[in-house]
């Protein structure tokens, strides 16, 4: 119950919305659960996160400090100086810089859009599929993935 | 374990230098196979565990003669393989290779950033599908139609 109740809180200000990394974040929702809503940044990262910034997962996010809010997003952007284990992060050995990181809000738009550049830059048979438009990973094509294509039949006359 | 050289954390390799997980090109050449193993990916991993017998010794000894017998500054001449199945490794790069895809030899001309693919993703087997106007028998509607 003690998650519910706001009027316990410190009278500093509740905060509705907060903007953290580039996103605008829930306030009224739990803390794990609020950070979800950071591109990047999952359930299972949120958790870790807030365990290793020694914040309480009963809070609401709008209820943190900026001091707690600020190690929160120091943490996020430096998971293995704060002893996350490197398999836990999203982007492992890195294609081109062999860095293990997590990525987060705009980087892992760039990423994407990068590992797709550098396919097609390669010409590789998956970057011409993903030129194309095409199912990348084998599937069948022949009755699926409808929705963008259209094949129909004209009624000819004789 | 992730101790690559220094990561150059240069990301754009096309006019920048070009980095394979954080090492250069020139250090590249110099890796032993169990430290390239390290950096590859799980299936080019595998397959150099698997078959380190060589199959593709030949290959590479012709990469090497044709690399040699280049003059400077050109490309050194074609050399064919049905090997499809090869994975790029650094000593191969700028090297010609004609990959067969079934019947022709695509001419691939290895360049850093292929290292750890397959020669096969770069020459396509099928004629992409550029689609006709469906007849009629294509669609359930269409079946019945009579013929005149």
């Amino acid at each position: 119950m003690v998650g519910h109740s706001l009027v316990a809180s410190q009278p500093n200000q509740f905060q509705h919305i907060l903007r953290l990394l580039n996103t605008n974040v829930d306030g009224k929702v739990n803390v794990m659960f609020a950070l979800t809503a950071i591109k990047g940044v999952g359930r299972r990262y949120s958790n870790i996160v807030c365990k290793k910034a020694d914040v309480d997962i009963t809070k609401r996010a709008g209820e943190l400090s900026t001091e707690e809010l600020e190690r929160i997003v120091d943490i996020i952007q430096n998971p293995l100086q704060y002893k996350i284990p490197q398999w836990f992060l999203n982007r492992q050995k890195d294609h081109t810089t062999g860095k293990y990181s997590q990525l987060v809000a705009n980087g892992v738009d760039n990423a994407l859009r990068e590992d797709l550049e550098r396919l097609k830059k390669i010409r590789s048979h998956r970057g011409i599929r993903h030129w194309w438009g095409l199912r990348v990973r084998g599937q069948h094509t022949k009755t699926t993935g409808r929705r963008g294509r259209t094949v129909g039949v004209s009624k000819k006359k004789g | 374990m992730p101790t690559q050289a220094d990561a150059s954390a240069h990301k754009k390799r096309t006019f920048r230098k070009f980095s394979y997980r954080g090492v250069d090109l020139e250090q590249l050449l110099d890796v032993s196979s169990e430290q390239f193993m390290d950096m590859v990916n799980c299936r080019a991993r595998r397959k150099f565990k698997r078959g380190l017998k060589r199959k593709p010794m030949g290959l590479i000894k012709k990469l090497r003669i044709a690399k040699q017998n280049a003059p400077e500054n050109e490309k050194p001449e074609m050399v064919k393989t049905h090997l499809r199945d090869m994975i790029i490794v650094p000593e191969m790069v700028g090297s010609v290779v004609g990959v067969y895809n079934g019947k022709t030899f695509n001419q691939v001309e290895v360049r850093p950033e292929m290292i750890g693919h397959m020669l096969a993703e770069f020459s396509i087997t099928y004629k992409p599908v550029r689609h006709g106007r469906p007849g009629i028998g294509a669609t359930h509607s269409s079946r019945f139609i009579p013929l005149k």
